[in-house]
């Protein structure tokens, strides 16, 4: 077989207006090579294979396919030279058959005037979903399937055409073991096809056990390439992609508070359909307390369940008063405030004022039978605006047009305003710049030593070692492990993420 | 030092953040341009009369723009008002000529908009319909309802069918009458206008309206009842729908359930969001609105004072309306960037 | 129940095919004057022996079986389908006889067709009154050919293979308010109103009007066509924009039931009463009032209920074997000298 890389980045480097997101990364992909790339969230991992799938063309550095200079001009124009990226985020439409989405990228170059062989396409479809062991019907809408078998057919469509290189983000988030290891299976006889994979996995177990090579990232960097696997194991991973100089960094000027206060925010055998499996959870004042997990693993439906936007069963209680179920407006009275994960579209009213938004949740406090005192609602956002030293030109600019800190200073403000007594705040730091983040830490801080307490959902790891006194790591829907003190470091934390869930509910069990 | 120079600041900034600032720039600035074309084309244009007339003739245009501000605002839209309109003046009228005296009919055709207002609500929001789909249905069916009650006949309020004569007298005058020379239709849209204004612009329902309409997700995460707030929102569309109803079969004592109102929702959609209002949700205030409704009414008068051939008319009212949307779409567009 | 003696002009006769009516509020009720003009483009008579009758219709009549007459109507909810309705109920009542009364609601030329075919195989006779005449001529001569007897009433539609017309001839009414226009309003300048100046009806209409006034009253100059749209509201607006736009304007002519009325309150509420004269159609309500005030000085009345009637009574009595000719349900005319009669 052919050895010479298909693929090479060579100093690859790329930049957005204020962020470096890679930097002097080079690698090769070889055809018949399962080359898995891992690192943390924000690692760069993304970006580069963005740069592969023609999405975003590199700052500097080259791209060689076939030893040849190569310029992505569209996501169509990789497709058409072989390359083909199976993304986290399904892309496919319900709307259409099984067959049609396999085919779609296919049919999608057929000229308007042209007509469509159905049958045709429907037999290559089949084929296809044959090869990944898929005995189904090309006719069945797309719609009737399940999330596993999405992620199947998102892979059947990569394959309807020739493909060299293979890139599976995350491919079985979804998937159960059994069908992972189906996935893995057929991710080998491409590999004896001789396709170049590129496998991208938080599972480092996985990893180890699947790939020829791995490729560890950190902070847009190309940190360590390892050929040769044999006594590599997961702890190496670990340390790679987190750094050695981080990974011991003991949780800074938090005092946990006393086992024994009473808790304020109970959750018992908390569960939401198809998401979590039953989680138990206390939360004391005056502390953070982090919640950490793989994609899937329960942790982001958690805030909204909680608050009471989706369904849920189970108890919550606070202050020693039970919560209703999906009543928002019960809970912001018991005295929860949350900070959604999604400024854009969730945390902010971007359309109006400043103001606005600092007092949307307090608007009984801010009016008198129903009209608005607006010296009182200028009181307070300007008062709130000099609290949380949020850059606003003034109460009455427009949320739309501050920058992503900015905005989660006044949505932060906003669940202050309330009063709560428990603030739970999901991906408080996400798309936010270095120094506003250290001013949101140090707020989290501050309101934390005020006796409230915080819940605190968070993806990235370092975020949950340096400001959370507690962490609970969620796998599977349930609790992995809880941390306290020095146990709190990343290497614990990504083992526990990752841990099988044969494992887990032995754990529980054992609890 | 500081505190004196703080001071001032602080109140422009308080002070700013309670009106929108130019968002209706452009459309009142397009409404004077034809205006003054208007009165420099034609000498009739600009004279009293005319004017007075322009305004009851966007009266009850208007009544129901203010409350389609509210929908649009709070992201849904309501295709019934046409039919109620109808629906809610002919019961109104019926119930008035079979002797029932004057409130009673009232409250009664009111009453009426304010149920299927909500109505349309409830599918819209926990009968989970879009509301495109809900009030279109309800369009059918609302005028459905009046012509199978007047069974396709004109129902005319007048003497001669029954309605007692000190009812007329103060029916008609609803309609028909006047104060100080402004005209009783003109008179409720003023009111009307002036109330929808305070109510969407200080009030914290207004506020509401405006959250749910902008993002329904950070509405609830603001413990916002998106549901309570867009079937409110409903209710007074209907409740304004039936109002204008109720004032045009007092202006002209007679309608009919296949032609009253038909197709009026098109135009007051059209007016409100001439007026700047999003049809997406979460903008729109009720000085837009007045000015898009009057933009109608100028047009409509003034191309017919000009001569303009009636096919024609119809051309340049639709040019019109799309190209003050435009505008306002691309002048909105840079201003963000 | 009172005959009403209409006013009788040169050239009209007596029609009095009507017996009576069971509606209170009847326009034009019992007697109906009608005028005996060479209908324009007309069919020629016709017995059922000329025509290829289907065989099921056929052995039906020989049994003495009921027949089943639909009557379709453009438009179910506009003011005058209440009365023509009363008039095929009125048909319903005739002997071995089921007469029943279809159409969509809004005028709406495919609701109609649809609806026809799908009842096409349990009709006996069909009587159409359409909107549009191209659109509809093709499902006419598909239900001819099908051996079914069409009729048109109301509307004609004479390019299409039906066999008769009941009702008014369209530019005939007109040519009737054009005169009526010319007697009351000699010269000066005129509007003409029409709520749907582009439909057929009303062309037919305006061109009838504004061929008789160019011969009857050349001193009277048609200023311009207004064209006012459907809703009470937009209709009133209309009128009133355009007379602040002309204020040298003496008449008014209404080209149908709905702006006659408009019309009337414009002019009365402005104290122009006597000083612009206004010519209109039908007998609303308000139109029958402004009538009796002498705020309208004629109107005229299309007579509805009798074409109802008219079209289900010429189709059964072609079924049982009489030769049938067009039927002009004629117009009525109305002035302050006689509208007391209507009721």
């Amino acid at each position: 077989m052919d050895r010479s890389p298909v693929v090479s980045f060579q100093r690859i480097g790329k930049s957005f207006p204020g962020v470096r997101a890679l930097s002097n990364v080079s690698l090769s992909l070889n055809p018949g090579e399962i080359h898995a790339v891992i690192g943390e969230n924000g690692a760069g991992k993304s970006t580069l294979m963005n740069i592969l799938a023609g999405v975003l063309a590199p700052s500097e550095g080259t791209l060689m396919l076939d030893g040849q200079p190569l310029r992505l001009a569209s996501p169509l124009d990789a497709r058409r030279r072989g390359i083909a990226v199976v993304f986290q985020e399904l892309s496919l439409c319900r709307n259409l058959s099984v067959g049609e989405n396999v085919m779609l990228p296919a049919l999608a170059e057929i000229p308007s005037w042209q007509l469509i062989r159905r049958a045709r396409a429907q037999a290559q479809s089949r084929e296809i979903l044959a090869r990944l062991g898929m005995d189904i019907d090309p006719a069945t809408p797309l719609r009737d399937l399940s999330v596993a078998q999405m992620q199947l057919v998102e892979i059947a469509r990569a394959l309807a055409r020739k493909v060299r290189v293979l890139v599976l983000d995350e491919p079985n988030s979804a998937l159960s073991p059994h069908e992972s290891e189906h996935l893995f299976n057929i991710m080998r006889q491409l590999r004896a096809e001789g396709v170049a994979i590129v496998y991208i996995s938080h599972h480092l177990n996985e990893v180890l056990a699947l790939s020829d090579r791995i490729s560890v990232m950190r902070d847009g960097e190309l940190v360590e390439s390892i050929t040769d696997l044999t006594g590599i194991e997961v702890p190496h991973l670990v340390a790679a992609m987190v750094g050695r100089d981080l990974g011991d960094a003991a949780p800074y000027g938090i005092t946990h508070p006393p086992r024994d206060t009473a808790p304020v925010l109970s959750l018992r055998d908390f569960r939401v359909p198809g998401e979590i499996n039953g989680v138990s959870l206390d939360l004391r004042p005056g502390e953070i307390l982090g919640i950490g997990g793989l994609p899937g693993s329960g942790k982001d439906i958690l805030a909204e369940a909680i608050f009471g936007l989706c369904p849920r069963s189970g108890t919550v209680t606070i202050a020693g008063q039970t919560l209703p179920a999906q009543k928002p407006m019960a809970a912001i009275r018991a005295g929860i405030a949350l900070i959604p994960a999604d400024r854009r579209n969730g945390g902010a009213l971007l359309s109006m004022s400043v103001a606005q938004n600092v007092v949307s949740s307090t608007l009984d406090r801010h009016s008198k039978i129903g009209v608005l005192r607006n010296d009182l609602i200028g009181e307070t956002a300007s008062q709130q605006i000099r609290a949380f030293d949020a850059r606003v030109s003034g109460p009455g600019q427009v949320m739309s047009t501050l920058s992503g800190g900015n905005q989660q200073k006044i949505i932060l403000s906003r669940g202050i305003v309330s009063e709560p007594k428990v603030l739970i705040l999901h991906e408080p730091t996400r798309g936010i710049d270095v120094g506003a983040k250290a001013e949101i830490y140090a707020i989290l801080k501050r309101l934390a030593g005020e006796g409230l307490a915080v819940l605190m959902i968070s993806s990235e790891l370092p975020e949950l070692v340096l400001h959370a006194n507690r962490v609970v790591m969620m796998a599977h829907g349930m609790v992995s492990r809880d941390f306290t003190g020095a146990e709190i470091s990343e290497q614990n934390l990504m083992m526990a993420a990752s841990v099988q869930p044969a494992h887990l509910s032995e754990v529980e069990g054992a609890a | 030092m500081t505190g004196s120079l703080a001071q001032p600041a602080a109140k422009a900034a308080k002070k700013r953040f309670l009106r929108f600032g130019g968002r209706e720039t452009g459309v009142a600035l397009a409404l004077l341009v034809m205006c003054i074309a208007l009165t420099l084309l034609n000498d009739r244009f600009l004279t009293t009369n005319n004017l007075l007339n322009i305004g009851r003739q966007v009266s009850l245009l208007g009544i129901m723009a203010v409350g389609m501000t509210f929908v649009l605002a709070s992201g849904e839209v309501d295709l019934s008002v046409g039919s109620i309109y109808a629906f809610c003046g002919l019961v109104t009228g019926m119930v008035i000529v079979a002797g029932y005296g004057l409130f009673a009919p009232l409250v009664l055709g009111i009453l009426a908009g304010i149920v299927i207002g909500i109505i349309n609500g409830l599918l819209s929001t926990y009968g989970r319909l879009p509301s495109l789909i809900a009030t279109l249905g309800m369009l059918s069916m609302v005028r459905g309802a009046a012509l199978i009650l007047t069974d396709g006949r004109p129902v005319t309020v007048n003497a001669k069918n029954g309605a007692a004569p000190d009812v007329l007298a103060q029916f008609t005058f609803l309609g028909q009458g006047s104060v100080g020379g402004i005209p009783m239709q003109l008179v409720f849209f003023a009111l009307i206008a002036l109330a929808g204004w305070f109510l969407l612009a200080r009030t914290s329902f207004g506020f509401r309206v405006l959250a749910v309409g902008g993002s329904t997700k950070a509405a609830r995460v603001s413990g916002i009842s998106v549901e309570r707030v867009k079937i409110a929102a409903f209710a007074l569309m209907g409740g304004l729908a039936a109002f204008a109803g109720i004032l045009s079969i007092a202006f002209l004592p007679s309608g009919q359930a296949g032609r009253t109102g038909l197709g009026l929702e098109l135009d007051v959609i059209a007016a409100t969001i001439v007026g700047g209002t999003s049809l997406a949700g979460g903008e729109g205030t009720i000085i837009g609105t007045i000015l898009g409704v009057l933009i109608i009414g100028v047009l409509r008068n003034g191309l017919v004072l000009t001569g303009v051939s009636p096919f024609a008319q119809e051309f340049l009212i639709g040019l019109v309306i799309v190209v003050a949307v435009a505008i306002d779409k691309w002048t909105i567009r840079e201003r963000r960037i | 129940m009172t005959p009403i003696g209409a006013i009788m002009r040169e050239g009209m006769i007596e029609n009095n095919k009507e017996g009576g009516t069971q509606m209170k509020k009847l326009l034009g009720t019992a007697l109906v004057a009608g005028l005996a003009w060479p209908m324009l483009a007309g069919a020629d008579p016709i017995n059922v022996k000329d025509f290829a009758l289907a065989p099921r219709i056929a052995e039906k009549v020989a049994a003495g079986e009921e027949l089943n007459i639909f009557v379709s109507y453009h438009d179910v909810s506009n003011e005058f389908a209440p009365q023509i309705r009363a008039g095929v109920e009125r048909g319903d009542a005739l002997d071995k006889v089921k007469a029943k009364f279809i159409g969509p609601v809004g005028a709406d030329a495919d609701g109609q067709i649809n609806e026809i075919e799908a009842l096409l195989d349990t009709m006996d006779g069909l009587a159409i009154s359409s909107v549009s005449t191209d659109a509809l001529a093709p499902i006419i001569d598909r239900v001819v050919e099908a051996g079914i007897p069409v009729i048109t009433y109301n509307t004609d539609n004479p390019d299409s293979k039906r066999i008769a017309f009941a009702g008014q001839d369209l530019i005939q009414s007109g040519r009737e308010a054009g005169k009526l226009m010319c007697e009351v309003h000699p010269e000066g300048k005129l509007l003409i109103l029409t709520l749907d100046a582009a439909a057929q009806w009303s062309l037919d209409r305006e061109s009838g009007a504004r061929e008789a006034m160019a011969a009857g009253c050349p001193a009277a100059e048609v200023v311009q066509t207004v064209n006012t749209g459907t809703d009470p509201q937009e209709m009133y607006a209309a009128i009133e924009n355009a007379m602040l736009g002309n204020p040298e304007i003496s008449g008014l002519l209404s080209l149908e039931c709905c702006t006659t009325p408009a019309a009337g309150s414009w002019v009365d509420r402005n104290g122009r009463a006597g000083e612009v004269k206004i010519v209109g159609f039908d007998l609303l309500d308000q139109t029958v009032e402004f009538v009796e005030n002498g705020v309208i000085q004629a109107t005229i009345d299309q007579a509805p209920e009798a074409q109802g009637f008219a079209a289900v009574d010429l189709l059964a009595k072609f079924l049982n074997g009489e030769t049938i000719d067009d039927l002009d349900t004629g117009v009525g005319i109305f002035t302050s000298a006689n509208i007391a009669d209507v009721n």
